[in-house]
């Protein structure tokens, strides 16, 4: 476990112009509320006057924010907010800076823990595309979908583990309350990487068609942030057209979908909306995304979905008088493996079980659950009965057999 | 120092040991006949501190959870009401920088329960590996979860019956059982199996 810098007056400082920020509050403001001048708390801001321990408990109950989150050690937060300016939106402003600062929160966490566990970045991506200008995006999505497939072995079968495979090509994916009409958003933050936010208040269906659309942002333009709505503008822009199409390439290719669909017809000469439905549960999709695959691949006519809408048909009923089963899906809203390392840190006794608590948002008997589970493998006995098996988390392995 | 080089009759309290007592039922029975005199951070008290509740009392209650446990806020006005617990704060500007300084290293609960005892030379009650090892450096005598169900056997004189079923629900509901190291842990287990 490695030594973390401790936070220095200037790390702390930056910290705490974050937090009166993500709090939406002026300097005058929270100067006025800490009893100070504004010169005062432009000074404790910049770092140039060192912040006493009575301001600091009281701006860190101001901003709603832990003491030790502000200063704890650690590196210096990298705000996310400047990139995204451009993307905010009337309306929605308000919901979207809060998800931007939690995404901020979950960054600054997780390079936090990363030092802590003097775990290096990800660094192998794989290869950018570029996205052409005058050629058909979405062949060339289908293309990219189908190298993608390709590369990572996937051959032509359901995506199931979308999330894990995302964030094994090293993207960082959380889920954060974003405001309902918001899909995700996509972000680079220095020293932690490239980052995608996916709204958790949509259906699981919706999640993976939104992660799928940011990963191929991430392919496309990964140097360029950016916030997805459910409703974009009629006409999109390329890079959002490429990633549509791309997601419905990859969750949903083509060879696939045509052997499905040929394997109905064939047999019962028909293809009805309860082949609709199964097929998007096959395929873990919303019906709305199959059906519009198959019209774009001419499987279906332009406007079926358009037609059964207008007649009153109901997915979610759909599927329960089919009783198509619910599918598992991650809920975690971070990073398989930056739970991994918040546990290590507890184990390592780095972090204590209230920041182990607060670094997983969750409460505290949760945490120690996580932590037990993280540790413990199911096995069977001799007797073909189930037991837990306790890892012992720092035994090294090579001398055990000798 | 250790504990029995002390002659502090009060503890302050910090939240994992705190929801160990309260999955025992200890708070609501015998806590407060072990002479002590138990102190709860402010810190402490401003956490969002559940036990694991079965689905079958959650049912009974009306809920309608989808697990097999539930969450079970841990209610303390009770225990402050009736001063079994004393809400304590830094009460000087010594006792909040001591407060601060803990804060770089433990969450504010166990920051501020570690700097009041320290402060005014009380025991402070935690079973967390990182909180103890800091107030083994900064002097504080610490009591742990095994150690408060040892004295409230060994003074109190629970039966077997008793214990067990208190220490089961440390498990159950706190998902709590002390590690390989503590000195207690033995008996824990043999107490548990009783």
């Amino acid at each position: 476990m490695r030594q973390v810098s401790e936070a220095n007056t200037g790390v702390i400082a930056a910290r705490m112009l974050e937090a009166r920020k993500a709090a939406g509050l002026t300097q005058q403001e929270a100067a006025e509320q800490l009893g100070v001048s504004r010169p005062t708390l432009i000074a404790i801001e910049k770092g140039t006057r060192a912040v006493k321990p009575d301001e600091l408990v009281k701006l860190a109950a101001l901003y709603s924010r832990t003491v030790n989150e502000l200063v704890r050690p650690g590196p210096e937060p990298r705000p996310i907010e400047p990139q995204l300016r451009t993307s905010l939106r009337m309306g929605v402003d308000s919901g979207l800076q809060d998800a931007i600062a939690e995404l901020q929160a979950f960054a600054d966490d997780y390079r936090t823990l990363e030092e802590i566990a003097g775990a290096e970045a990800f660094r192998h991506f794989p290869p950018e595309v570029s996205v052409p200008q005058r050629v058909d995006v979405g062949a060339f999505a289908e293309d990219v979908a189908i190298r993608e497939r390709s590369r990572l072995h996937l051959g032509d079968q359901p995506v199931y583990e979308l999330r894990s495979l995302v964030e094994q090509a090293g993207v960082h994916v959380f889920y954060g309350g974003l405001p309902s009409q918001v899909a995700g958003l996509y972000a680079f933050v220095a020293d932690l990487g490239y980052c995608i936010l996916i709204n958790r208040k949509h259906p699981p269906e919706r999640r993976r068609w939104t992660l799928s659309h940011e990963y191929a942002h991430f392919l496309a333009d990964r140097h360029r942030p950016g916030v997805d709505f459910v409703q974009e503008p009629k006409r999109k822009p390329l890079s959002e057209r490429f990633a549509d199409a791309f997601a419905a390439s990859f969750l949903m290719p083509e060879t696939a979908i045509r052997r499905y669909f040929l394997a109905i017809t064939e047999r019962t000469g028909d293809f009805q909306t309860a082949d609709l439905s199964r097929l998007a549960h096959h395929f873990y999709v919303s019906v709305h995304a199959a059906a519009l695959r198959m019209e774009e691949l001419g499987l279906l006519g332009r406007g079926t979905w358009d037609a059964l809408t207008e007649r009153g048909f109901k997915p979610g009923a759909a599927r329960r008088l089919l009783g198509l089963p619910i599918r598992s899906s991650s809920e975690d809203p971070f990073p398989e493996r930056y739970r991994y390392l918040a546990v290590q840190a507890y184990i390592q006794e780095a972090i204590s079980e209230g920041q182990l608590a607060r670094y997983l948002h969750t409460d505290r008997v949760t945490a120690r659950e996580i932590v037990a589970a993280t540790l413990t493998s199911r096995d069977l006995d001799e007797q073909g009965n189930e037991q837990s098996v306790q890892m012992p988390e720092q035994l090294s392995l090579f001398d055990l057999a000798s | 120092m250790s504990l029995s080089e002390t002659n502090a009759d009060a503890v302050v309290v910090d939240a994992c040991c705190l929801i160990n007592l309260a999955a025992a039922n200890a708070l609501n029975t015998w806590l407060g006949d072990l002479g002590l005199r138990w102190m709860l951070p402010e810190a402490v008290l401003g956490e969002a501190l559940f036990l694991r509740c079965p689905r079958d009392d959650a049912a009974e209650r009306g809920d309608s959870p989808q697990t097999d446990t539930v969450r079970e806020p841990i209610l303390l006005q009770p225990q402050i009401t009736h001063r079994l617990l004393t809400v304590v704060r830094p009460a000087s500007d010594a006792e909040l920088a001591v407060y601060v300084a803990f804060a770089r290293e433990l969450d504010d609960g166990e920051a501020m329960a570690l700097a009041i005892a320290q402060a005014r030379g009380w025991l402070i009650a935690t079973d967390d590996h990182k909180a103890i090892r800091l107030a083994g450096e900064a002097g504080v005598p610490v009591l742990t979860t095994p150690a408060v169900m040892r004295r409230w056997a060994d003074e109190l004189g629970p039966s077997d019956a008793e214990i067990s079923a208190a220490l089961l629900a440390i498990r159950e509901r706190a998902r709590f059982l002390p590690g390989g190291r503590d000195p207690l842990s033995e008996w824990w287990i043999k107490q548990l199996r009783a």
